[in-house]
């Protein structure tokens, strides 16, 4: 066999044995599709993408199915792939109260924990805030018309499940305040 | 490789020259250093010659070493042999990691995990067909069998199959898990055995209560939604 032969004959081998990696880690080359896949296998959607958010470890993807809107991370894996991690959690917008939000604590692999606080205002002109332990205030970043994100390290860091104490604040188009709510 | 003759070394030193690829320069060395050596012994015992006549001869009738190095050079060419390397080494690595994956395929196919759930058979009263497929997005629900036990326990066996690729099976979440007279029970289900494609989990149910007449299992998630009713056997003391 030349040498050209021998070569097409590797670099064959080589993409067959690429494609099975790729197909086995769960690797996919969009971050849609990951998220689709994450999608058929917990029964959610098909939802609409609202927004993404890239984070130190991949991306988190906020997206509305019905009356749920629900934040799911992405890991991206060797700098070429998006890999689904795991759906953060799930709002439902049908409640009565002005302002609904949900918020949880998430570890990264190097073990540092980050907050993700995602909300839903019926008011669109709302603004939310959040007031950390430290005292430090960060406004959430509206998207759309009434879907409110964002997302922080934590000061409490592992070996706890510690929460850090936040205040959700939201006001109204006036700047008064009409939803506050603290969490410990 | 050097010999004891420096014009030999001269020679393929010379040749060597016009390599580009240097990988190849040492297989190269190799060949030519057995092959000028095989000459003049071969000279030396057929010809009767002395080994400077024999070396004068052979390094005569090889020719210019830079033409020979020009032509091996194309036949060695820089961008197939890098390339060829490049991806064999690939290969190795990537063909490994594949082997891994494929190894641990196999061995959940041939020898699957199974964890025992703690079905105690000489407390089972009762097994129940339930019998129903459900389809939810790539996956689907085998609800095979319930095992009743005279203690309280129950265990609702499901089979899953999922058609994603790669497969990915999580447990189901009932929204509720509750008998006739409204009592709740544990509503996670607890995979305990892995086959290829597939999952099987139960769902363990503890203190249920002796006056209940049956059991409803109730999905209702994202608009999808399913239930199943599940009759109770009359219970009877174990030790009676």
């Amino acid at each position: 066999m030349n040498k050209k032969k021998k070569l097409i004959l590797q670099i064959l081998l080589l993409l067959i044995i690429l494609l099975f990696i790729i197909s086995q880690q769960q690797l996919f080359f969009t971050w849609e599709s990951a998220y689709r896949h994450v999608e058929r296998y917990i029964h959610f959607g098909p939802a609409t993408e609202l927004h993404t958010v890239d984070n130190p470890e991949g991306r988190y993807i906020i997206a509305a199915y019905d009356v749920w809107i629900a934040v799911f991370h992405l890991d991206q894996r060797y700098g070429l792939f998006y890999t689904p991690r795991s759906m953060l959690g799930d709002l439902n917008v049908k409640k009565d109260d002005n302002i609904a939000f949900e918020t949880v604590h998430y570890y990264f692999a190097d073990n540092e924990m980050h907050y993700v606080l995602w909300a839903y205002a019926k008011d669109p002109d709302t603004s939310l805030e959040v007031k950390r332990s430290d005292g430090s205030t960060v406004m959430m970043e509206p998207f759309g018309e009434n879907i409110y994100f964002a997302h922080w390290p934590s000061e409490d860091q592992v070996s706890t499940v510690a929460i850090d104490p936040i205040v959700i604040r939201g006001y109204d188009g006036s700047g008064e305040l009409i939803q506050e709510k603290e969490f410990e | 490789m050097q010999t004891k003759d420096p014009e030999i070394n001269d020679f393929i030193k010379e040749l060597l020259r016009e390599i580009r690829f240097f990988p190849a320069k040492k297989e190269i060395e190799q060949e030519y250093s057995d092959h000028l050596e095989d000459k003049i012994r071969d000279l030396i015992i057929e010809e009767r010659m002395t080994r400077e006549e024999a070396l004068f001869i052979t390094l005569e009738e090889m020719g210019d070493p830079r033409e020979i190095g020009k032509a091996l050079n194309e036949v060695h060419n820089p961008f197939l042999g890098w390339a060829l390397l490049v991806s064999r080494g690939l290969l190795i690595v990537f063909g490994a990691f594949a082997l891994h994956l494929l190894i641990s395929f196999s061995s959940e196919l041939l020898f699957h995990s199974t964890r025992d759930i703690g079905i105690e058979e000489d407390l089972v009263i009762s097994e129940i067909p339930i019998d129903r497929e459900i389809e939810m997005d790539a996956t689907t629900y085998y609800f095979d069998r319930a095992v009743i036990q005279n203690n309280g326990e129950a265990f609702i066996l499901i089979e899953t199959l999922s058609y994603t690729r790669p497969p990915r099976i999580r447990g189901l979440f009932f929204t509720s898990v509750q008998d006739n007279l409204g009592n709740t029970y544990y509503d996670l289900t607890i995979p305990y055995r892995s086959r290829i494609f597939r999952k099987d989990l139960v769902l363990p149910l503890k203190n249920i209560a002796e006056e209940a007449e049956f059991l409803t299992l109730e999905f209702d998630r994202y608009n999808r939604a399913f239930e199943i009713n599940l009759p109770l056997p009359e219970r009877r003391d174990p030790y009676e």
